[in-house]
């Protein structure tokens, strides 16, 4: 990398680092995690970079590379199903309006790609055809996912912004 | 507005871990390590080639090369030394055959210094003829004492290792040779290697051939095929060593110009050619295959193909150990990699000693090579590190491609 591309580099990664952060959050549900992620994911940008600038939109991109390391990290040996006496199962438990941390409950009762779809299209505000690419899959297949973490989502929206926006 | 309601959610994130400088470090030695592989290395072409895939692999390959004190006394003071500065290092060529008896003496065949500039951007290698007529000093290796005398240069590495056999044999050839070219040239070497040809054919096997360039027509007197088979050798030779005539129903190998890619033992017998060159230039025309041979192994060495097949990396490394004895001058082979790392396949510069023209004499009735003037100034010029210099007043000294 010649240095003016990693000038550009560090400053892009400095000024994306918390929102990359909180995406992975979202997406692991763990900060360790997420940390290890955002570090796995800005390596690979650093090999890639020209790559990457290339791109249309540099942050989708960015944002598809850290989606897909967080789907190659659950396919890990120590991240797969464990058997457990615990049904693991259960109802998506009803968005409290009046607790955040519902929709937080929410994310982790969502199966992978359903969080991973549901966190681009909805945190990271990408059109469904984005999200679609990002995962490889069919804009009808986002469009599914979504659908049921979307009723959720958009009656805790409403009652907590009411008349905000 | 989503968004909004996510943020809130997550509430307030831990510090972050995430250390960018530490990535972008480690993203720039990955990068640097690829280069030395993919690229190239470092400076005796063969020997560090082989290093240079060590970086990759781990350690096997700096287990794969046999560190020896070769130097003896005409190294560097091993207690001080570093890879900083220009750096001489002497690679040795024997042509130790299998069933050579320890009676029979291994010459060296091939004597090259490579020189590495200060920078360690680039490395010259520079050939010193065979016949070089040399004072040779004495010496004692514990089983036989040489007085000392006027000699041939590649005898030197026969009289010290004189009643010693295998690595003793090397070490002490290689120790009165560096010596004697220490007195010659005033250069103290870093580091050193020997390379048994017989074996490095396996090395060149492993990798599967090698590409290079003939640059003349060149007829095996050792090599020819006979029915189909091949046969050594392909020539009859006269009592004092010239070539006769083709043996009968011999057709010797025959190499024609042009670039293209040779067996190993095709290169093998090419690079050992000096007697029927098409431009009758000899030892310097052999002298010069060689270094154009050692770039083409280190280019196929570090070329990629070589490095991400383990199978044949594997064979590559094994046949190395078995050709070639090194001699790190007190600093550790990965060091010497690192610090010349910058040196690609295509910053090996090969140079024509006395210009690559014959500068004969004859004394009591033997033909000798003297180095010419402008040669003595050249080795005075890689002691001084000056090479560049001497080489842009004498432009016919480097050999293009």
């Amino acid at each position: 990398m010649k240095r003016t591309e990693e000038s550009e580099y560090h400053e892009f990664v400095v000024s994306r680092l918390e929102p990359l952060r909180r995406t992975a959050y979202l997406l692991c549900r763990d900060w360790h995690t997420a940390d290890d992620l955002v570090s796995i994911t800005l390596g690979k940008l650093y090999r890639h970079w020209r790559r990457a600038v290339a791109a249309q939109n540099l942050d989708a991109y960015v944002r598809g590379m850290l989606t897909n390391a967080w789907l190659d990290e659950r396919r890990r040996p120590w991240r797969r199903e464990q058997v457990t006496d615990v049904v693991p199962d259960a109802a998506v438990p009803a968005a409290d309006p009046a607790d955040p941390a519902g929709l937080q409950r929410l994310l982790e009762a969502l199966p992978p790609r359903r969080r991973a779809v549901v966190v681009l299209r909805f945190y990271c505000d990408l059109s469904v055809a984005q999200t679609a690419d990002i995962l490889g899959i069919s804009e009808g297949a986002v469009k599914s996912q979504v659908a049921r973490g979307l009723q959720a989502l958009r009656s805790l929206a409403d009652t907590t912004y009411v008349g905000q926006e | 507005m989503y968004q909004r309601l996510f943020d809130e959610s997550i509430g307030t994130p831990p510090v972050s871990t995430v250390d960018v400088e530490a990535i972008m470090r480690r993203q720039r030695r990955r990068a640097r390590l690829l280069r030395v592989g993919a690229v190239g290395g470092s400076a005796t072409a063969v020997l560090a080639g082989s290093l240079a895939v060590a970086m990759l692999v781990g350690l096997p390959a700096t287990r794969a090369v046999r560190p020896q004190h070769l130097l003896g006394s005409a190294g560097p003071d091993q207690a001080h030394a570093t890879v900083g500065g220009a750096k001489n290092i002497l690679v040795v060529g024997i042509d130790a055959r299998p069933d050579q008896g320890t009676s029979q003496l291994a010459r060296a065949d091939s004597i090259t210094i490579v020189h590495i500039p200060a920078g360690h951007a680039s490395a010259y290698l520079v050939s010193i003829p065979r016949d070089t007529l040399v004072d040779i000093p004495a010496y004692s290796n514990g089983k036989h004492a040489y007085p000392g005398g006027k000699d041939k240069i590649n005898a030197a590495f026969a009289y010290g290792a004189m009643g010693l056999t295998g690595d003793a044999a090397r070490g002490s050839g290689f120790a009165l040779l560096a010596r004697t070219l220490r007195d010659l040239t005033g250069i103290t070497f870093d580091a050193g290697a020997v390379i048994d040809f017989q074996g490095f054919q396996q090395v060149v096997s492993a990798l599967g051939g090698v590409d290079m360039c003939v640059d003349e027509k060149t007829t095996s007197i050792h090599l020819g095929y006979k029915g189909g088979k091949l046969v050594s050798p392909a020539y009859q030779l006269n009592p004092d060593g010239s070539v006769s005539r083709p043996l009968p129903g011999v057709t010797p190998v025959v190499y024609d110009v042009g670039c293209r890619h040779l067996a190993a033992w095709q290169a093998l017998d090419y690079i050992r050619q000096s007697q029927l060159l098409a431009n009758l230039d000899g030892e310097y025309g052999r002298q010069r295959h060689e270094q154009q041979f050692l770039k083409a192994v280190f280019k196929q060495l570090t070329s990629s193909g070589t490095l991400t097949d383990p199978v044949r990396l594997a064979g590559v490394l094994s046949a190395l150990n078995k050709s070639v004895t090194v001699d790190d001058g007190g600093v550790p082979i990965q060091d010497w990699l690192y610090a010349m790392r910058g040196i690609g396949a295509d910053d090996l510069i090969a140079t024509r000693t006395n210009g690559g023209a014959f500068n004969s004499r004859q004394v009591d009735g033997r033909t000798y090579e003297v180095l010419s003037d402008a040669s003595r100034q050249f080795l005075r010029a890689v002691r001084d590190d000056d090479v560049q210099a001497f080489l842009s007043a004498h432009p016919d000294w480097v050999v293009s491609s």
